[in-house]
């Protein structure tokens, strides 16, 4: 699955990544870190810790 | 993104660089000793980030990203993290396959929707010991809903046909797998030009004979011919995580940032082993991309490959889902996810 987005324009090319706009990062690591907190620059957003075996179920 | 976690990604690129560069300068040396043994028992823990900035918008823009939601005996997926200026953000799971992830919407009039997902999991080595059997089991309507079509990937006509002609004469279904994977590598070939994975469908592959493709088109046949020949199997969706430990730089991810380094690979259900790993597509891959030369299949360095692949794979990677088809919650656009 790659990442997907729309806006009211439609379904956004997601064999794109430069006009989509997405970037996917990956590193090895050996220890656990603190979760990512949201800052500044996402005044309007919120960071979340999400256990995998917990999920939750879309309506639509 | 905040500075801090500018700094956090930054940091780590050349670390994992580095690190890459290492089987780069030793691919030479291994690949004349032709060796590709993945083997289990040594778990790596890695992060995953996908960030997302929706340019241009307008209207309400959602998104969804894949998250791990495969637990087996060679992935544990650990936790996510997630972060942005959606109004929504919740990890929503595909009722069908059980396939997570992060959905965010965004509230109209949002001019720089921005959503940020990190995913932590653990991952090893798969190679399965042939010599030791086990009476495998798997709930009944699991393994029928991996022997079923699905929208690009039918059972019956061309696909029930060749499927037959493949695997006649072979009585268990290992023989009748063995016989589809090395059917697969002596008539399909992987197709650089293809974007993305591919688009998997079999039926028009069998029908144009254009056996030119990618992991979704290679592995989608392979795993709907096995289908087709009554044996469970289903295509599992990742991405690659890091270099080959061996080498094969067409087996990796050749650098931290994998946005296009999106993989699958291919299960088949064996009542005496159970769920088998299989790549055919990555021996189609390193055949094609491994050097500057198209090599053929009986190649040593692809002969390394080949039979590894038949029941195991390299830990590099992360499987997301094992979703065909996906209807993504919310959605108002386009169409369903393919895999």
């Amino acid at each position: 699955m790659y990442p997907q987005a729309e806006t009211a324009q439609g379904r956004r090319d997601s064999l794109d990544p430069d006009t989509f706009k997405y970037t996917i990062t990956t590193r090895e690591i050996n220890f656990l870190r603190r979760p990512i907190e949201a800052g500044a620059g996402a005044a309007a957003g919120h960071a979340s810790r999400h256990p995998p075996d917990v999920s939750f179920s879309c309506a639509a | 993104m905040n500075r801090r976690m500018f700094l956090k990604v930054s940091a780590a690129v050349p670390a994992v660089v580095a690190t890459s560069q290492l089987p780069g300068l030793a691919s030479m040396a291994r690949a004349q000793q032709k060796e590709f043994t993945p083997r289990p028992g040594t778990w790596r823990t890695f992060e995953i980030t996908t960030r997302v900035e929706v340019l241009q918008p307008s209207g309400v823009a959602r998104v969804w990203l894949p998250a791990p939601s495969v637990v087996a005996d060679y992935q544990q997926p650990i936790e996510n993290n997630w972060a942005g200026n959606a109004k929504v953000m919740r990890i929503a799971t595909e009722p069908k396959y059980g396939a997570a992830m992060l959905y965010a919407e965004f509230a109209e009039g949002e001019a720089a929707p921005m959503v940020e997902l990190t995913s932590r999991f653990k991952t090893q080595d798969r190679a399965l010991d042939w010599s030791k059997k086990v009476t495998a089991s798997e709930d009944a309507a699991t393994l029928k809903s991996f022997t079923a079509p699905t929208d690009l990937m039918p059972t019956d006509g061309i696909v029930k046909e060749t499927a037959l002609e493949i695997t006649k004469g072979k009585s268990t279904d290992l023989d009748k797998t063995k016989a589809v994977y090395d059917w697969i590598l002596a008539n399909t070939y992987r197709e650089p030009k293809v974007r993305g994975c591919g688009v998997g469908d079999i039926k028009a592959m069998l029908e144009t004979k254009n056996f030119g493709g990618k992991c979704a088109d290679l592995n989608g046949l392979f795993v709907g011919l096995v289908r087709a020949a009554g044996v469970p199997a289903r295509d599992v969706y990742g991405i690659r995580v890091a270099p080959s430990a061996f080498g094969y730089k067409s087996l990796g991810a050749g650098s931290a940032n994998v946005s296009k380094a999106q993989h699958c690979r291919a299960e088949v259900f064996l009542k005496d082993y159970g769920w088998v790993a299989m790549d055919p597509a990555d021996v189609a891959k390193a055949a094609r991309e491994e050097t500057s030369e198209f090599l053929k299949i009986d190649h040593p360095l692809i002969a390394a490959v080949r039979p590894k692949l038949f029941g195991g794979w390299e830990g590099n990677w992360v499987a997301f889902n094992t979703a065909h088809d996906v209807a993504l919650p919310n959605a108002t656009k386009g169409a369903r996810s393919g895999s």
